[in-house]
């Protein structure tokens, strides 16, 4: 039985003109000690969905239907004194951009002190204890020194291990990462990368892993769902899907990664390289095309596309949003939305 | 391409050269700032750049890649060294003087959300250098500004746009615009792509690719992200400290990573088709040390795999040419 089992979570969000659906039918479902990506570019609701497994979704925004079960519960039915227990204490969450979630008037210590005393009866020497043993285990080069620091006076990289130490320190059970290494330089990122890999194997954590980077999140999870204005459009293994993406989408963005062993090396006066390009820009929410929501970038678009939605198809395992997986299989029974 | 063909390359002038280019900062510490420390940011950085060439700039955060960009167009002032621009010397020229060079030497930003006025309209942006070096007025203006915004995609229809009505891709096309309106010989191009989706960094990456083509101009393309620079650069530099520790052509460095911190580099890199066993298991630990309290002798020697004590903590490296390509330098006693 899985973690974490997302089902046709629809997320709304009021704006001045009213409220639009901004996650609409995602499902998901990450089984102990695995790591799933939520793949997507700006807008396509990954943030969103991970908002709302932790019950953090910004004003606004709401639950309008659908289940997230977790620990024989559902998530989106608990009280909010109810959820407060299970956020930091089962699941934890570490955030893009490290300096806005940290408190900047206490040291980092005192943070992932009180961290730890909100869920653990732990005296304060041993929460300290215990505070610089997770600042040790995330990699800062001095843990004591560490622990008395404000949030300042360290670098964007030292943040991330604070938070992820504040994170991890209480065990969950299954770890949010929203863009943790989107910030960070490359070397930093697999540093960061590589601890949540090592403590995931070490106690089954279960790892939500939000990147719009398909490289990133492909040396690292074991399964990949790939959004696309608001809903899924692939769900796979990680290896299949990087091999051969089945989804028009999803092969548009593993081909504009840049591959440069793909081109020659350049010479002065020659022409400069071409990346394949995805014309065209994600559909706005208020405005979605009849169709397939990925119709008008299409590269492999025909008539079907462009006036019926497609369903979840079942592929390789897997799920694929697109018509060209139709065949005679019926879709996935998971989506009676999308196939509406 | 045959040889005589890039002998013929190899006599052209140098758009940009940088000779022993270095800026280092005072801190004041301690209280009532009484004690003072030096922090080089830039150290010894020579090079140049030929027309329709790209140098890409590599390393991590704190490496001194923005402030090498910065350094060469005067946005800040160097502290040694010596920047030459078309042949002429323009590291100490007033103000004044650096106004008639300003042209043609140009900068696109990393973040398109805090690089464009939010209170001017598109038209105003990318035609003000326009006006201010006058190079068009009126009639002409409004031609030249529109032929811009077609160069780089974006229809007559936006001219009369803000910023915050547009998108990070849309943004980083109108920067581009602007930088290139003006007909510069040298664009430093400072993490354009890094805060935009992949799909939207492909079409910004093809229309620098497509306007070098045509207008032969150069970059300075600085980037943490190596594959990008690799696919785009014809030579990269690696920096460390504010040192050049590896320069060559790209697929050079790329492939050889003589340096231990550019083999580290490339190893921490992702790939997506990366053959098995995932990333390397850190492939590089900690973070550089600051530049105010730089290592004695090689400054990579604390994180590097290869140091020798005695030798890497006491003797400072230079650059040296590797043996069978002169072209491709490396700063390490141990290469390989």
């Amino acid at each position: 039985m899985a973690l974490l089992d997302v089902r046709k979570l629809v997320v709304c969000v009021r704006g001045p003109q009213g409220t639009t659906t901004i996650v609409d039918g995602v499902s998901f479902s990450v089984p102990e000690e695995s790591a799933v990506a939520l793949v997507g570019e700006s807008g396509s609701g990954k943030s969103l969905t991970a908002f709302s497994v932790i019950g953090l979704l910004p004003p606004g925004a709401r639950i309008d239907r659908g289940s997230i079960q977790f620990d024989n519960r559902d998530l989106v039915t608990l009280r909010d004194r109810e959820m407060r227990r299970i956020r930091g204490a089962r699941i934890a969450m570490v955030f893009q951009e490290p300096s806005t979630a940290l408190n900047p008037v206490y040291t980092i210590g005192s943070q992932i002190v009180e961290a730890v005393r909100l869920h653990r009866d732990l005296s304060s020497k041993e929460a300290r204890a215990l505070a610089e043993h997770w600042l040790g285990k995330v990699g800062m080069p001095s843990p004591s020194r560490a622990f008395g620091s404000y949030p300042h006076e360290l670098s964007g990289g030292m943040k991330q291990r604070a938070l992820l130490a504040m994170a991890l320190v209480a065990q969950p059970a299954l770890l949010i990462a929203d863009e943790p290494t989107s910030s960070l330089d490359r070397t930093l990122e697999a540093q960061i990368l590589d601890v949540v890999m090592q403590e995931r194997e070490a106690r089954k954590m279960g790892v939500v892993l939000v990147s719009h980077d398909l490289a990133t999140v492909a040396e690292v999870t074991d399964r990949v769902v790939v959004m696309y204005a608001g809903q899924v459009v692939e769900e796979r293994a990680t290896e299949s899907l990087v091999r051969a993406p089945a989804h028009p989408y999803t092969q548009a963005l593993i081909a504009s990664i840049p591959n440069p062993s793909a081109h020659a090396a350049r010479k002065l006066g020659a022409p400069g390289p071409r990346l394949p390009v995805l014309g065209g820009a994600p559909p706005r929410f208020d405005d979605l095309p009849p169709g397939c929501r990925f119709a008008p970038r299409c590269p492999r678009v025909f008539d079907r596309c462009t006036t019926e939605r497609p369903p979840l198809y079942p592929h390789d395992e897997g799920t694929v949003r697109c018509f060209l997986y139709a065949g005679a299989d019926e879709a996935s029974d998971e989506d009676e939305r999308g196939a509406a | 391409m045959t040889q005589d063909v890039d002998l013929a390359k190899e006599k052209q002038p140098a758009v940009v050269r940088v000779d022993e280019l270095a800026k280092v900062y005072t801190l004041r510490r301690g209280l009532l700032g009484r004690k003072k420390e030096l922090a080089h940011a830039l150290s010894g950085v020579t090079f140049s750049l030929k027309r329709g060439e790209t140098l890409g700039i590599v390393g991590e955060s704190g490496s001194g890649k923005s402030t090498l960009g910065k350094t060469i167009l005067r946005l800040i002032e160097p502290t040694y060294g010596r920047i030459l621009f078309d042949g002429v010397d323009i590291t100490r020229l007033s103000d004044d003087q650096m106004r008639k060079h300003r042209r043609r030497m140009q900068i696109v930003f990393q973040d398109p959300y805090s690089s464009l006025n939010p209170r001017m309209t598109v038209r105003q942006i990318v035609g003000e250098g326009l006006e201010l070096f006058r190079l068009a007025k009126g009639s002409e203006l409004e031609a030249r500004t529109t032929e811009m915004l077609a160069r780089v995609g974006l229809g007559g229809d936006f001219m009369d746009r803000y910023p915050n009505e547009l998108s990070g891709g849309q943004r980083q096309r109108i920067a581009i615009a602007r930088a290139l309106a003006v007909k510069p010989d040298f664009v430093v191009c400072d993490e354009p792509t890094s805060a935009l989706d992949v799909s939207v960094q492909a079409q910004i990456l093809n229309l620098l690719s497509e306007i070098q083509d045509d207008e032969n101009v150069a970059y300075l393309f600085i980037s943490h992200d190596l594959r990008v620079v690799e696919l785009v650069s014809h030579r990269m530099a690696v920096l460390y400290l504010g040192k050049i520790v590896e320069i060559g052509p790209s697929h050079d460095v790329a492939e050889r990573r003589l340096h231990p911190y550019t083999r580290a580099l490339f190893e921490a890199s992702p790939e997506i088709d990366r053959p098995e066993g995932g990333r390397k298991h850190l492939a590089l630990a900690g973070e550089p040390p600051s530049a105010h309290a730089p290592p004695p002798g090689c400054a990579f020697h604390p994180r590097c795999p290869r140091a020798e004590r005695g030798k890497c903590d006491v003797e400072t490296p230079t650059l040296r040419s590797v043996r069978d390509n002169p072209q491709h330098q490396v700063a390490c006693f141990f290469p390989g």
